[in-house]
């Protein structure tokens, strides 16, 4: 199965075929890997430096740099996520991340996902303690007081046992905002009345809520409640880093509710930076490997091993876990590893459940005709080899065959693994190269302005068959398979309207939608790998 | 007439296959000089099409220079309706391999003035120097295309409507669902497929063995159109075993001589690897 990309969408292939009497002008083979939409980040407060809650002259452009690290986790759109701050730093940020689409940038922003201030006292977390809140009796004017105007805004969590709690869901709702339980200390029942007001998500099941318990569930016990209106599916976010669950609550979690399960990072600043003592927020937290945790007391001076070493929370500083720090990718690994369930279900729980929780799955976090080009490339280990937005490649990593000039201004280069090709041109485009083209390859990049079919070894087979490295190479081998970039070079790019690409692909993990799932007729089947 | 009688579907579709590959490198197609292929619908060409994209994965064909004209086309189905036409030889052919859209032609079923369409699809076959090698399939009822008993054995390309056997056995595609089925259909002729310079048809299953007596041990009788090509100079059958059930031993088993015969016996001029 190919997959085809015009105008930043996926398009149909068969109109094309029968319509315009077309073929792909451009043809990438992606080698038998997995292509999958892109993941979709709900929770992520910061990274590389960057955190969204500190109210800094120039929030765009540190929300940019994280747009675009990101993308070698996989992550095509996110939700950056405020922790709980004083009302000033929610003037001062919020209208500066506007909601704003994916692209050679960056990963799209989807809003901004408000995490506190409206909070439980017990359940904090990490969140100061000083800048909690409560809704008083005029309780929405209290939030938009609290917030400033809520246009950027998607997601909200809050506590559904403070007072006047519903009204203000119930108001969020009909705005649009997807409100989210969390840090609370809420009963089953205060929680499915938050449900039935309006409430479709719950932030990081198991942390800063009561625990499970076998006669008051408390918020756990949503997954598998009775109580809620009918055809609701409830989402609930979960951080797969290893340490914030254990692997068996994981599973626990997946086995009584998998649709709703939606895999977040909840990154702090520290993502990608080293060990030590970053920010987040109002806080300051410890990183030590993948674990964060927030800036306590000086160590124990009998040494940070003095303590059980099973015991992952008696280290060093407090046992108050501080957000993550594992990418997206790896939290997925994760996933998949401790829970054994199928890599369709792992990549589902990053992309499509994502998308359905911001309601947003008709375009994102799904393969569908029509839906915006914004998948990844995956190895077998579902290690991110590229990935792609508007179906523009702008991130890959690991194979070298796969590197692709980073450049907004570079076109997607033809790629194939040069010990195979025989024709010459078949190397990628330098940046300098291009350089020289200038406009004219922006306005080939443009959004508006080529169908990028990416062509994956016809050989990845289904049903858990190996691909074989032997008959991808006669492929590859044989020619017509790709056109030249020196092609589109030297054409004149501005006459190039409407070129299409065309992803070559047997492996392709999304879910179509019902009524399409024909077998044999399907037009992007759905398979096991 | 040759009859070629394999074991197994499976190998008759790979002989079709193998058939249909040799006969276009062997005409060695190019830019001044297409192949034109005629090519049927339904499930008993399938094995053959998937042996077909495994030739062109190989690197063995390549239909760059084939022109392909489809037998047939519900009336009245959307073009994007999994059970049209153009859906099937998309899903199952076209998208898997490198031929020009340009170069398929499929008679278009919501073309407002049908007869015209029918008459344009006879143009364009003319215009692409008639059809080098025509498939096709058997309907139970021994109809080729959709020319049901009773058409004409001279007929041109045109609009049918559809027997209540055909219909029946379409139901299954249509959820069972008598009233979904189309009952019309435009179809190549009969003599739009003697045209054809030579003449494949693909017969398996024990449910067309007898369509198959009929079509080549009885007479020319327009109740059974295939038995049509009992005129043209140059056919092929290619069956398994259980479509020969209703035919004569003796017929059998002078079709089925041993495969050393078959290379050297039989008025093939080439030998086909088999």
């Amino acid at each position: 199965e190919d997959l085809w990309v015009r105008g930043g969408r996926i398009l149909d292939p068969e109109k094309l075929f029968f319509e315009e009497r077309r073929v792909a002008d451009e043809r990438r083979d992606c080698g038998g890997r997995i292509l999958a939409p892109g993941f979709i980040d709900v929770q992520i407060n910061g990274g590389f430096g960057v955190d969204f809650s500190q109210a800094t002259e120039d929030v765009g452009s540190g929300v940019a740099l994280v747009a675009r690290r990101i993308l070698s986790h996989g992550v095509t759109s996110f939700c950056p996520t405020l922790v709980t701050s004083p009302p000033e730093v929610y003037h001062k940020v919020v209208p500066q991340i506007p909601v704003k689409s994916g692209g050679p940038h960056g990963a799209g922003v989807l809003g901004l996902h408000l995490e506190g201030p409206f909070i439980s006292r017990e359940k904090r977390g990490a969140h100061p303690e000083a800048h909690l809140r409560s809704f008083e009796a005029n309780a929405f004017q209290d939030l938009l007081a609290t917030y400033g105007p809520l246009d950027n805004v998607r997601i909200v969590t809050l506590a559904p046992e403070l007072g006047h709690s519903h009204e203000v869901i119930r108001e969020l709702t009909t705005r649009g905002i997807c409100v989210s339980l969390g840090h609370s200390v809420a009963d089953l029942r205060a929680a499915e009345d938050a449900v039935w007001s309006g409430a479709t998500f719950i932030t990081h099941l198991f942390n800063a809520m009561l625990p499970f318990h076998h006669r008051d569930p408390g918020i756990v016990g949503l997954l598998t409640s009775d109580r809620l209106p009918a055809g609701r599916c409830i989402f609930y976010g979960m951080i797969a880093d290893g340490t914030h669950t254990n692997p068996a609550a994981l599973r626990i979690a997946h086995r009584a509710h998998p649709q709703g399960l939606v895999l977040v990072t909840d990154a702090i600043p520290a993502l990608g930076l080293g060990n030590g003592r970053h920010t987040l927020g109002q806080q300051e937290v410890e990183v030590d490997g993948l674990t964060a945790y927030v800036a306590g007391e000086p160590p124990d001076p009998l040494g940070p091993r003095s303590q059980p070493a099973s015991c992952p929370l008696c280290s060093q500083g407090t046992k108050t876990l501080s957000g993550s720090i594992a990418p997206m990718d790896v939290c997925v690994r994760h996933f998949l590893r401790a829970t054994g369930c199928s890599v369709e279900s792992a990549l589902e729980a990053a992309s499509l459940h994502p998308a359905q929780l911001l309601g947003l799955e008709k375009s994102k976090g799904t393969l569908d005709f029509g839906a915006d080009a914004d998948f990844v490339v995956l190895d077998d280990s579902l290690h991110v080899q590229a990935t792609y937005i508007s179906g523009l490649v702008l991130a890959s990593c690991g194979d070298p065959a796969w590197e692709a000039p980073m450049c907004p201004a570079h076109p997607i280069s033809v790629i194939l693994p040069s010990s195979v090709s025989p024709w010459p041109w078949h190397t990628p485009i330098l940046p300098e190269q291009i350089a020289t083209v200038g406009s004219d390859i922006r306005d080939w990049c443009s959004p508006r302005s080529g169908v990028v079919v990416l062509t994956f070894s016809p050989f990845g087979f289904w049903g858990g068959w190996p691909p074989s490295p032997l008959l991808m190479g006669a492929v590859l081998g044989t020619g017509g398979m790709c056109l030249a970039l020196p092609l589109f070079s030297s054409l004149c790019c501005k006459a190039q309207l409407r070129k299409c690409l065309q992803v070559q692909s047997d492996r392709m993990v999304w879910a179509p939608p019902v009524g399409r799932e024909q077998p044999g007729k399907n037009h992007l089947p759905r398979r096991a790998l | 007439m040759k009859l070629i009688i394999l074991d197994h579907y499976s190998q008759a579709s790979e002989w079709a296959a193998k058939y249909i590959r040799n006969r276009i490198i062997q005409f060695n197609p190019g830019p001044e000089k297409y192949f034109t292929l005629g090519l049927p619908t339904g499930s008993t060409p399938l094995g053959c099409y998937k042996k077909l994209i495994e030739y062109y994965k190989n690197g063995d064909l390549s239909f760059k220079y084939v022109k392909t004209f489809n037998m047939d086309e519900y009336v009245g189905l959307p073009r994007d309706h999994p059970e049209s036409y153009h859906s099937f030889m998309w899903n199952n052919f076209f998208k898997h391999i490198d031929i020009h859209p340009e170069n398929t032609h499929i008679l278009d079923g919501n073309a407002v003035d049908l007869q015209a369409e029918c008459d344009a699809f006879e143009e364009k076959i003319k215009a692409a120097g008639g059809i080098e090698l025509f498939v096709g399939g058997i309907g139970p009822d021994g109809h080729i295309a959709f020319n049901e008993p009773g058409s004409s054995l001279v007929s041109r390309t045109r609009v049918k409507t559809l027997a209540m056997d055909t219909i029946l056995a379409n139901a299954r595609f249509f959820d069972g669902e008598l009233t979904k089925v189309p009952t019309m259909a435009l179809t190549v002729g009969v003599g739009t497929v003697m045209d054809a310079r030579e003449v494949m048809i693909l017969i398996t299953g024990a449910h067309k063995a007898f369509a198959l007596y009929k079509a080549i041990e009885e007479g020319v009788n327009h109740m059974w159109t295939v038995s049509a090509f009992q005129q043209h100079p140059c056919t092929v059958f290619v069956c398994d075993e259980d479509a020969t059930l209703e035919l004569k031993v003796k017929t059998v088993k002078y079709f089925k001589a041993p495969p050393q015969v078959n290379r050297k016996g039989c008025i093939y001029s080439t030998n086909f690897g088999m």
